[in-house]
């Protein structure tokens, strides 16, 4: 990945680059780039037709011909400039602005949704981390595809432009080229010569800009410096934005509002001086301009010039003046606009490039096409064999040469310390990572077989850091627009939620939370768990695994759960891991790990004998309390 | 504050307000906007002169000298061009660089005003509609309440300018433009009510897309989304939500269609009679060709100056709503920080007295005459069902949000009317939800920069909290930076340590009252274990509040309050609640209940 906007890239790359950008968004919607070379191409014609009817008004005046004969062309310029002007915005409105909105709407929108379309194990991964962080960069300063639309209707634009120029000043440039003047000749080059010049400089200035606004004011000094000034203002405020305002509550508490200011404005100050970023910044954005705006009074200077010497020649009539010199400065501007926003598609095709790898990240799983059979009496068997597991990026085995068979219809719990390995057996089971050792195995198959989408339709899972979506709770319980109304009302009726639910005006269609309605319901953390635990019910899994379920409800709300758990199980197989023992009371089966090992397993009873085993010292810190 | 939700200020005022903050902060945007005011106004009315320049040269037919003066004609326009450009973009650049600051500063302003603002009332809705308006890149207020202010100037210069020129044609025709520019008006108008109607439903529209977006990108989401086969429910959703928006943009722009309609036949019946009115002229002599071109040109560009500055006032108009939250958001009282100290209040340990506190957020009554008394050194446990308003009942306490009614007493002295400042410095709390901050362990633990942390006390605390070894095996200092927020190898800590880390910092503060919220409930048995022994530890000598689902810690505490809706149900030893056979030793039994049937 090529960092650096002012280095030099190969042209096949950056066409491909521009290509690649051009393809996707194609995709999506054709409309967005045929309707608006349209309204160009009619915006053109409206402005070679006022040049040339303006042109013979005047000449109609010089030769003093009557009004009524004046008045014709004028009526016809009005006219044409007012059905060219509302055809374009008709074509604007109805369809280009809607169209491209969309288009940008969904181009961000699966950039966002690529987060739950790729692999579980590629969403914490390092490389996406970096990737997206290049994305974000890559997209500051005002990018993204609102640019790329800009570019291809500037250069389209120059092209129609280029054209009717071309055919309004024909005329001239004949004389010009059939002048045989040397001095005229050399005089167009030199001109050119300038203004390519300019141009150049403008687009080089533009990419050391960029490249500028992208840097890190701080990368180019050593880690103890930029420690020492580095500012977080960034962090602070993305969070009092997303609603975040607990840690406000300790710098109250404790007074941290000085600190706070040390690394938010003082550090920025600090940065500046140090480093007189913004400064350069605002130089260099200064020097861009005056560059562009030479440019642009330098076509203007040498359309009215040329023009203007061949009509004190006597080349043509002076009402032509005008019409000459804007054509001139027409077809300076158009070539002038096509290389400068070749150039600046390029660079913006090349910040995009990020986002389209983002986009088109494979996944790296084995993707099994088995389909899982399905059987009415739930009658599946899950073996780990041998399983070692390190996740990503880390040295550390999670899970060590782990082999478990679960037993079908019973209830099983997994207990031990912190890091011991609970969770990850849990999100192995779901095959959201795949051991780089052993296997696991369903009805004698490895599972990586099977249909991914098949197979996950066996678990229902509670996580320990469960989210619900701020849609409404039927949906939330069914994950699906598609509510089958009695099965959700059961479901949050067996999870204990029956008098809330009853206390809501809109029953299954109330909003949870306010983030996109203002009359959604607020639910505490307890509420929150039993609505994930109706969902799990809803499901209708064979498998219902609970991670630590119940850590943010209190002792009574707990007891309703775990007591009505049994009969809301049924003859699934359940696997629960919580860190109040208490609930391994419940189980058959209780299965301790440590430190990514099966240390120890069996009943209650006789896990508690074993006076050396980590099971007795768990429950022991515990118990101690209660008796 | 009034309970008014929607603050204003007039326009004027804010334009002073932020003209002023960007001068202070940045000077030299004080002469760049010097320089666009006179570039602004002044480039335009030379693009229009120009080619009645050319023209009057070419009619003149002095080879030599046309092109002689229409060169010094064009070069003054290429320089206008070059320096108005190059001072436009440095403008932007510095207002928008300003534009980020103000970001800053909000956000650090809401570190300084009374807690209760951030969390609940009126005010938390003005600093959330500042802090989402600002987030808006160069459309935002923040900017946009320096551009459009400055462009109106512009705007407003070239518009007198025209009138000049119009005028020595003839007066008559400054009176047809200013009635055709107050028709045209009367659309602009039409146009904007239309759009703000349908202001609402594009912000609700906004709404569900953000929230969809961010969804998608919460890698927290990722393990729910995939077990549950979520997607195909977003993206039905997505697919309703960008169909409405859809139609919703088309709806809006068919009124534009029709607005557009209106002004290009206002356009269509002005240029028409200006065409009539000037070929009239020329051809009864009253004006040169020359002056036909200029005078063309301005009227056509007269009317779009109207066009321009109508619609600047009515974005202004916008603008300025929002930037009345944003100033408001700035002028939210702050707390005191200045104010006599009893000497009593410091006497330790500390008596702790509610009386008669009402307290309620919003509709919802939290707490009605409420009567406490916590005595000298005593250490308290807090129990209760989720929502009975233990945590609310700490922030009372602590000053962070203030009783409606009644008072609460430390050491007989009424905190509301302490300074803040010194009131929360009596206070070690362990919160729930804590956060550690991206900066140094030193600073996390003192709350100070490096240079003020104390490292002796720092280490010690550390040692208390037992995380001393730990962080010297890892090779972590004072200055190691925390999270991996901004430094990759940024240190980041386990479930357990993070608590033992929180800890450390109520030790570090060493307040006179000591309290915990809840930070046992991540943690496995033997590591909550641990922190109940050091608990007891550090609580000696000093009056303590302990909140707690696990009933185990009751255990340690002199005396158990037990709280429901808001009121002290049951207090007492554990003995004696249980004795008592109510709410506290039914919670009790059922969570006994499993490790007692041995």
């Amino acid at each position: 990945m090529q960092n650096d906007l002012t280095s030099k890239i190969p042209l096949r790359e950056n066409m491909k680059n521009i290509k690649n950008i051009f393809s996707y968004t194609y995709k999506i919607d054709k409309s967005a780039y045929f309707l608006p070379a349209l309204k160009i191409l009619l915006n053109a014609i409206k402005n070679a037709l006022s040049l040339v009817l303006s042109a013979q008004i005047l000449e109609m005046i010089y030769q003093n011909s009557p009004m009524e004969e004046i008045i014709r062309p004028v009526i016809l310029l009005l006219a044409m400039n007012f059905l060219l002007t509302m055809a374009a915005s008709v074509l604007q409105e109805e369809w280009i602005g809607p169209i491209r909105a969309n288009v940008r709407r969904t181009f961000d929108g699966n950039l966002a949704a690529k987060f739950q379309r790729m692999d579980y194990s590629l969403v914490d991964s390092p490389y996406v981390k970096k990737l997206y962080e290049r994305i974000q960069t890559d997209n500051t300063w005002g990018s993204g595809m609102t640019n790329i639309f800009w570019d291809f209707d500037a250069i389209m634009g120059a092209i129609c432009n280029l054209v009717c120029s071309f055919t309004v000043a024909f005329p001239i440039l004949k004389i010009i080229f059939t002048s045989h003047s040397l001095q005229m000749y050399l005089g167009l080059v030199i001109l050119f010569c300038v203004l390519w010049l300019l141009t150049l400089a403008a687009a080089k200035t533009e990419a050391i800009y960029h490249q500028q606004l992208l840097n890190n004011p701080m990368d180019e000094y050593p880690p103890e410096v930029m420690k020492e000034y580095i500012s977080f203002s960034w962090t602070w405020i993305m969070r009092c934005l997303g609603g975040e305002y607990h840690f406000i509550k300790d710098i109250h508490l404790y007074d941290g509002h000085d600190l706070m200011k040390k690394y938010t404005s003082e550090n920025r100050r600090e940065q500046e001086n140090l480093t007189c970023w913004s400064a350069k910044s605002g130089k260099l954005g200064g020097r861009l301009g005056l560059l562009r705006g030479s440019t642009d009074g330098l076509m203007l200077l040498a359309g009215y010039f040329i023009s203007a010497a061949y009509a004190l020649l006597g080349t043509f009539p002076i009402g032509s003046v005008i019409k000459f010199a804007g054509s001139i400065t027409g077809i300076f501007r158009s070539l002038q606009s096509i290389d400068a926003n070749y150039r600046s598609i390029s660079l913006n095709a090349r910040k995009q490039a990020s986002t389209l790898e983002m986009l088109q990240i494979s996944d790296e799983m084995y993707k099994g096409k088995l389909p899982v059979e399905k059987r009415m009496d739930n009658r599946y068997e899950i073996e780990f064999r041998h399983v070692s597991f390190k996740y990503p990026g880390t040295n550390q085995y999670a899970l060590k040469d782990f082999s478990l068979k679960l037993r079908i219809g019973e209830r099983m719990a997994i207990v031990g310390m912190n890091g011991s390995g609970k969770t990850t057996m849990i999100k192995l089971l779901c095959r959201l990572y795949d051991p780089q050792e052993g296997q696991i195995l369903l009805n004698g198959v490895d599972i990586r077989k099977f249909a991914q989408d098949e197979y996950i339709n066996l678990f229902s899972v509670v996580f320990q850091d469960f989210k619900l979506l701020s849609l409404p709770l039927g949906q939330n319980v069914a994950c699906s627009m598609d509510v089958d109304q009695s099965l959700a009302l059961e479901s949050l009726r067996q999870a204990g939620l029956a008098q809330r639910l009853g206390s809501l005006a809109h029953g299954l269609d109330t909003y949870l939370y306010q983030d996109i309605r203002d009359d959604g319901v607020e639910i505490s953390g307890g509420e929150a768990q039993k609505i994930a635990i109706a969902r799990a019910l809803y499901k209708n899994a064979p498998f219902v695994l609970l991670d630590e379920p119940t850590a943010s409800l209190d002792p009574l709300s707990e007891y309703e759960i775990y007591s009505s758990f049994d009969s809301m199980v049924g003859d699934k197989t359940a696997i629960y891991i919580s860190h109040r023992l208490s609930s391994c009371r419940f189980c058959d089966d209780i299965v301790v790990l440590h430190e990514g090992r099966l240390v120890q397993r069996g009943s209650h009873e006789t896990l508690l004998k074993e006076e050396k085993g980590k099971y007795y010292q768990l429950w022991n810190a515990q118990a101690q309390y209660y008796t | 504050m009034n309970t008014d939700s929607q603050p204003h200020y007039p326009i004027l005022s804010n334009i002073v307000y932020f003209y002023k903050y960007a001068y202070r902060e940045y000077p030299q945007l004080a002469l760049y906007h010097l320089i666009l005011f006179a570039g602004d106004s002044l480039l335009p009315f030379f693009d229009i002169l120009m080619p009645g320049i050319v023209l009057q040269m070419a009619e003149q037919g002095n080879l030599i000298k046309g092109l002689g003066i229409i060169a010094a004609a064009g070069l003054i326009l290429l320089l206008f061009h070059s320096i108005v450009k190059q001072f436009t973009w440095k403008t932007y650049f510095w207002e928008n660089t300003l534009r980020v600051l103000l970001i800053g500063d909000a956000v650090l302003k809401g570190t300084k005003c009374l807690y209760k603002y951030v969390e609940y009332g009126e005010e938390k809705k003005i600093s959330r509609h500042a802090y989402q308006n600002m987030l808006q890149g160069d459309s935002g207020f923040n900017y946009q309440m320096l551009r459009l202010p400055r462009e109106l100037t512009a705007h407003l210069i070239c518009f007198f300018l025209y009138s000049t020129v119009l005028s020595i044609l003839s007066p008559w025709m400054i009176l047809l433009m200013l009635v055709l520019s107050i028709i045209n008006y009367g659309i602009l108008r039409l146009r904007n009510y239309w759009e703000l109607s349908l202001k609402e439903q594009f912000a609700q529209s906004n709404r569900e897309i953000d929230y969809l977006n961010k969804t998608f990108q919460n890698t927290q989401m990722a393990k729910d989304i995939r077990v549950f086969s979520m997607n195909h429910w977003l993206m039905t959703f997505r697919k309703s939500i960008f169909h409405k928006r859809l139609q919703l943009e088309k709806k809006n722009n068919r009124k534009r269609i029709l607005t557009d309609f209106m002004q290009q036949t206002l356009t269509l019946l002005r240029n028409g009679l200006a065409y009539g009115y000037l070929i009239y002229a020329v051809l009864q002599g009253e004006i040169s060709m020359a002056g036909f071109l200029v005078y063309f040109g301005a009227i056509t560009g007269f009317s779009d100056f109207v066009t321009k500055i109508v619609s600047i006032c009515s974005s202004l108009k916008l603008q300025n709503v929002k930037a009345s939250y944003f100033r408001a958001h700035m002028e939210l009282p702050e707390i005191h920080t200045e104010g006599e100290i009893p000497p009593d209040l410091l006497k330790q340990p500390a008596e702790i007295e509610f009386l008669d506190v009402s307290f309620s957020y919003g509709d919802q009554k939290v707490y009605e005459h409420f009567n406490l008394k916590i005595h000298p050194g005593e250490k308290v446990a807090l129990l209760g069902t989720n929502g009975a308003g233990k945590t609310t009942l700490v922030k009372l306490l602590c000053g962070l949000y203030e009783p409606d009614e009644g008072k609460i007493l430390i050491n007989g002295i009424d905190i509301a009317t302490l300074p803040k400042k010194e009131l929360y410095h009596l206070f070690s709390v362990v919160f729930q939800e804590s956060t550690v901050l991206p900066y140094p362990v030193g600073c996390n633990l003192s709350y100070r920069r490096l240079s003020e942390t104390d490292e002796d006390k720092a280490w010690s605390a550390l040692r208390q909290a037992g995380l001393e070894s730990v962080f010297r095996e890892k090779g972590v200092g004072l200055d190691t930076f925390m999270t991996n927020t901004s430094f990759e190898d940024g240190l980041t800590l386990s479930g357990g340590q993070l608590q033992r880390f929180l800890l450390a910092r109520a030790l570090y503060k060493n307040g006179n009252i000591l309290i915990l919220d809840e930070p046992t409930s991540a943690l496995d048995p033997i590591a909550e274990s641990e922190i109940y022994q050091e608990y007891v530890d550090i609580s000696q000598g000093r009056t303590s509040l302990f909140i707690s689902h696990r009933l185990a810690s009751t255990k340690f505490s002199d005396r158990i309050l037990f709280m429901e809706h808001g009121k002290v149900t049951e207090e007492g030893t554990h003995d004696e609640l249980m004795a008592l056979g109510g709410s506290y030793a039914h919670m009790f039994e059922v969570q006994s209940h499993y490790y007692t049937q041995m």
